[in-house]
């Protein structure tokens, strides 16, 4: 018994490159199905997670997948928005506590996100590093972007500017950063956090400039009659808010006006969750929506697209079984001289049943082995992998 | 399109969340807050005072904050640490009315602010004449805002002080019935104050009055003054054109009284004397006095100007 496990064994290993081939095939037949069902799950539960976390969304009516996607990932690229109007009269409902969005700006590739300070809370956020955010034009700033871009507090970020020929168009800001977010493995790690109405400030709806009242703002004056004064093009505005201009920057009509990309609304139970859901149903520009079922939706085509995945792979699968057994048959045919010698010197008929078994058994053995070692390697490291391939 | 941009997210969200050891679970109602000791900041004197007199002696009440603010509170812009205080606070206690205009420029907690002029928004008085200016495409704009300093009527002072009492049974509920009598005594204290300063006031019998600086709309309004106003520092000597603007003034409106800010300067009191103007100090006291607290200081303002009003 033990000869003809040796005798197996020497074989697959004296035929390495037809042994390895053929423990490649069978392993990858086993480990792909596993690892398309990992990483979809893995996706799939990271997705749904930061979902599961926001009871919902406020903004405004249109594609419910983008208002989801923006509010929780800050991707989309020009998002419809809502006025801030919409957030205050939510927030007097006194239905839910409700945090302001906007995510219209970027700042060297990451999303420049406008909240409150309600959102670090809301989210679990702690400064690793540094301060909150405390005046107008400061920031904190993701794990991620700090480590991509080597940035600390006291250092500064400018926004990018939103179209290189509007020249009266949205100026680029530049941030001072306060503080470093802890890591939390969120979109919260890739985004440049600011107070909303410094994005106000980024979209041109506020601005700081000299005091035109001051004889030194005499050469910026275009006109003076009574109380109003008209300025020239020469007028300094800032383009970084400091403590001692801060005082000089204002907004341009009325708060409520300004707008925002999205609202987070969380209600402190299910009963005000659904007054606020049917609050806004029948509402021709307004829509509110539970994210979880948004994304669960998603999911439902994206596990569709995985069986499918599956189902081509296990097609596959019985093509390699297939492939393996007609090497193993071929293989007996050019053995037979072999197995006629092990017969002639005394060997039985079941002996050698047991050494091609054996065979069969360490080829599949080794594969399975294979298998289960690469599927828990992607179990753990495929995030690393992904992402090492998503930042080349 | 979406699509693409959803498997693009779902590969930066997995790869975003490789730190598996840094995931944390987040809280239940999704709004996690922060307890640590209760701290109350307001944001002038005035406020400063109800308050700590509304929470004199009630066991575990707040500790009650007034920020080291250089100058007028209306014009603060608080430092870095002073902002840090402000979002570690429990409530932060405010005149509104636009008095602090530094509101609009620092990341705060809305759900911690505490308008104490919120339930009179209709009793607040518009200014008038604010700058009006234009650059850019933007148009015409102005910033127009609303007299703040509120305080100056005590009837409307009690309303601010009943705000800062629900604010601190919202902060420490256990010390309802505390406040509520701490309320009451400061209530009866400061209608003792009107009491008072309407007394002094109904010697005037109509006399118009000036005002050293357009702060005192409220106290004008409360009284029933006819009084007008200029823009005069009581540290700074005014400039020729600004007694040529009194003289105008005058002709119009033959005040022999002027209430000011602070006690000027003794030049300036003797010119206006020599013109048959007498000047009175009545303090806002918007920030810290030297000595005594707000009532007391109010009252020996309130007294002086009886006095000076009974010799005429």
């Amino acid at each position: 018994m033990s000869g003809a496990l040796f005798l197996g064994w020497r074989y697959l290993a004296h035929h390495r490159f037809k042994s390895s081939i053929l423990v490649a095939s069978i392993t990858l037949m086993v480990f792909l199905p596993s690892a398309t069902r990992i990483i979809v799950e893995d996706s799939a539960n990271a997705l749904t997670a930061r979902a599961d976390q926001t009871p919902l969304i406020l903004g405004a009516r249109g594609s419910e997948l983008e208002l989801v996607l923006n509010t929780l990932y800050f991707h989309a690229e020009s998002p419809a928005t809502v006025e801030n109007r919409v957030f205050l009269e939510a927030q007097a409902t006194g239905l839910a506590e409700f945090i302001p969005v906007h995510s219209l700006f970027r700042a060297r590739g990451a999303s420049i996100v406008g909240t409150s300070p309600d959102y670090f809370d809301f989210r679990g956020l702690k400064i690793a590093e540094g301060r909150q955010m405390g005046l107008l034009g400061e920031c904190v700033i993701g794990a991620n972007v700090a480590a991509r871009l080597g940035l600390a507090p006291g250092d500064s970020i400018v926004s990018s500017p939103e179209t290189v020929f509007d020249i009266a168009g949205v100026y680029p800001l530049k941030m001072t950063i306060a503080g470093v977010l802890e890591r939390k493995g969120t979109a919260d790690d890739d985004a440049v956090f600011v107070d909303v109405r410094t994005t106000w400030i980024i979209q041109g709806l506020g601005h700081g400039h000299t005091d035109l009242d001051i004889p030194e703002a005499g050469a910026a004056v275009l006109s003076r009659r009574e109380d109003v004064i008209t300025a020239n093009a020469s007028l300094k505005q800032y383009a970084e808010i400091t403590p001692d201009n801060i005082s000089g920057f204002h907004f341009h009509g009325a708060g409520e006006s300004f707008p925002l990309s999205g609202i987070i609304a969380v209600p402190p139970d299910q009963r005000n969750g659904t007054l606020l859901l049917g609050r806004y149903q029948n509402n021709d520009l307004l829509q509110i929506v539970a994210p979880d079922n948004v994304l669960d939706e998603l999911l439902a085509t994206v596990f569709a697209v995985q069986n499918y995945v599956i189902l081509g792979l296990a097609m596959l699968s019985l093509a390699t079984v297939a492939v393996t057994a007609l090497v193993f048959l071929l293989s007996q045919q050019l053995r037979k001289g072999e197995f006629r010698t092990l017969l002639r010197i005394g060997a039985s008929r079941s002996y050698i049943s047991i050494l091609i078994a054996s065979e069969l058994v360490f080829v599949f053995t080794i594969s399975v082995l294979l298998a289960g070692v690469l599927t828990l390697i992607t179990q753990y490291y495929a995030v690393q992998v992904l992402q090492a391939v998503l930042t080349l | 399109m979406i699509y693409l941009r959803v498997v693009v997210i779902c590969l930066t969200v997995i790869a975003t969340s490789c730190d598996r050891q840094n995931r944390q679970a987040s809280s239940e109602t999704g709004v996690a807050k922060m307890q640590e000791g209760t701290l109350v900041v307001t944001s002038n004197y005035p406020l400063y005072f109800f308050a700590s007199r509304i929470a004199e002696g009630v066991v575990d009440a707040p500790e009650i904050v007034l920020p080291k603010i250089k100058g007028d509170p209306a014009s603060w812009v608080p430092s870095a640490e002073q902002i840090q205080q402000l979002q570690s606070a429990d409530a932060v206690i405010l005149n509104g009315a636009g008095y602090e205009s530094w509101l609009s420029l620092v990341t705060i907690d809305q759900r911690r602010l505490v308008d104490t002029s919120g339930h009179i928004k209709e009793q607040l008085i518009p200014l008038e004449g604010s700058l009006v200016h234009q650059h850019g495409p933007g148009g015409e704009h102005s910033h127009e805002g609303t007299a703040f300093t509120v305080w100056l009527d005590p009837r409307l002072a009690i309303v601010q002080a009943e705000s800062i009492t629900d604010a601190l049974i919202r902060i420490l509920p256990s010390g309802k019935t505390g406040f509520r009598e701490n309320m009451a005594r400061l209530e009866s204290d400061l209608m003792e104050l009107d009491a008072s300063l309407a007394a002094g006031f109904s010697r005037l019998n109509d006399q118009p009055v000036l005002f050293s600086h357009p702060v005192y709309q409220y106290l004008q309004r409360r009284y029933e003054l006819n009084g007008q106003s200029v823009h005069w520092e009581p540290d700074e000597e005014p400039s020729t054109s600004d007694w040529i603007s009194l003289q105008r003034l005058r002709s119009k409106h033959t005040a022999s009284i002027m209430i000011w800010e602070g006690k000027p300067l003794s030049s300036i009191a003797e010119r206006l004397s020599e013109v048959g103007i007498e000047s009175v100090s009545l303090r806002p006291l918007a920030n810290s006095p030297g000595q005594g607290d707000y009532l007391s200081e109010m009252r020996a303002d309130a007294k002086r100007l009886e006095a000076l009003l009974s010799s005429d």
